[in-house]
């Protein structure tokens, strides 16, 4: 038969091991949390500065607009990694998120210019490309926020931006023909705009 | 990146010209170490701010906070009731000790039980 103080010290010993246990657990979760805070530096380190110029395109050269519409993207990436599964590659459904974002920001820009009457920003960037005259940069930006949205975004996306037409209507979530379609019209859009750009015009200009 | 022909958009030589003049002057400096370093050190901040909002333990105290409040709103007042009862109780025993003190009351007799009863009435009966 057990006598009180041999159950009394039966219960310590079982209620240090439960504490122990809940120890080892909590640092277990430490451990998980930590490696999935460097995975999520390292995925940061990998995407930031492509994120960034696409965003800088999309939103039309404004360089405090790309920051937050990418650390916007970030955060919503982190709040989502754990459900990505694997359907699409890991930047296709990053870069498509940044679109997301540059569309809300835009949305968000219009609604606070027609509605509550702000003046349209400034966008001269002083950290844009060093290489490209401002004046013309300008010209360039004003053309591309011509652009109806979804040419817009096929043009940075295909013609900027370096991916396939593939990749571009699984990015911006548009058709494969209407991705063609909007190029099309963007690239005879902006050839109009920008006359002077056009390598075949100036051949004939004496 | 590398892609099959078949994957591009095909230009026109001209177009192809035009579009990488376009791509030249439409483009920002790559980023300083410094403006790289602020960007993340923004972000980092904003997601240790995130992962307080979203903490899923903090959600599960929020809402064992609300049960237990819910709980509390929905119990009896059993509390006020027990001091009545302990006043009521009070009330009685100081009334049979004053009933007991100047004879008047066969109130020590009923608290006796049954059987003690019956041989007090017939001892009383004798």
């Amino acid at each position: 038969m057990q006598t009180g103080a041999s159950r009394f010290a039966r219960g310590v010993s079982g209620f240090e091991r439960s504490v122990s246990h809940v120890e080892w657990m909590a640092g277990g979760f430490e451990r998980v949390d930590l490696a999935r805070q460097q995975e999520f530096a390292e995925f940061v380190a990998t995407h930031r500065d492509r994120a960034l110029r696409l965003a800088w395109r999309l939103v039309g050269g404004d360089a405090a607009a790309a920051e937050d519409v990418v650390q916007e993207a970030f955060l919503r990436a982190h709040r989502n990694l754990a459900g990505f599964r694997q359907e699409a590659q890991l930047s296709t459904w990053f870069h498509r998120i940044v679109v997301n974002e540059a569309r809300r920001h835009l949305r968000w820009r219009w609604v606070r210019e027609r509605v509550a009457g702000e003046m349209p920003a400034q966008l001269r960037d002083p950290r844009a490309s060093a290489e490209s005259d401002p004046q013309l940069r300008e010209r360039v930006s004003a053309a591309i926020r011509k652009l109806p949205r979804g040419q817009r975004e096929a043009f940075v996306l295909v013609h900027l931006e370096d991916m396939t037409i593939a990749e571009a209507a699984a990015v911006s979530g548009r058709a494969i023909g209407t991705i063609k379609s909007h190029l099309h019209r963007a690239t005879r859009a902006l050839r109009e705009q920008l006359a002077d750009l056009d390598p075949s015009l100036e051949k004939q200009t004496p | 990146m590398s892609h099959s022909p078949d994957d591009r958009d095909r230009l026109a030589p001209e177009d192809a010209a035009f579009v990488q003049r376009v791509a030249d002057a439409y483009a920002p400096a790559p980023l300083s170490p410094t403006r790289r370093a602020a960007f993340d050190a923004e972000l980092d901040s904003r997601l240790a701010r995130d992962r307080w909002r979203f903490a899923p333990w903090a959600a599960a105290v929020v809402v064992a906070g609300a049960a237990a409040l819910l709980v509390l709103a929905h119990l009896p007042a059993a509390p006020v009731q027990e001091v009545a009862d302990t006043q009521d109780d009070a009330i009685a025993e100081e009334e049979f000790v004053l009933a007991l003190a100047d004879g008047s009351s066969d109130a020590y007799e009923k608290t006796l039980p049954t059987d003690y009863q019956a041989i007090a009435s017939l001892l009383d009966s004798e």
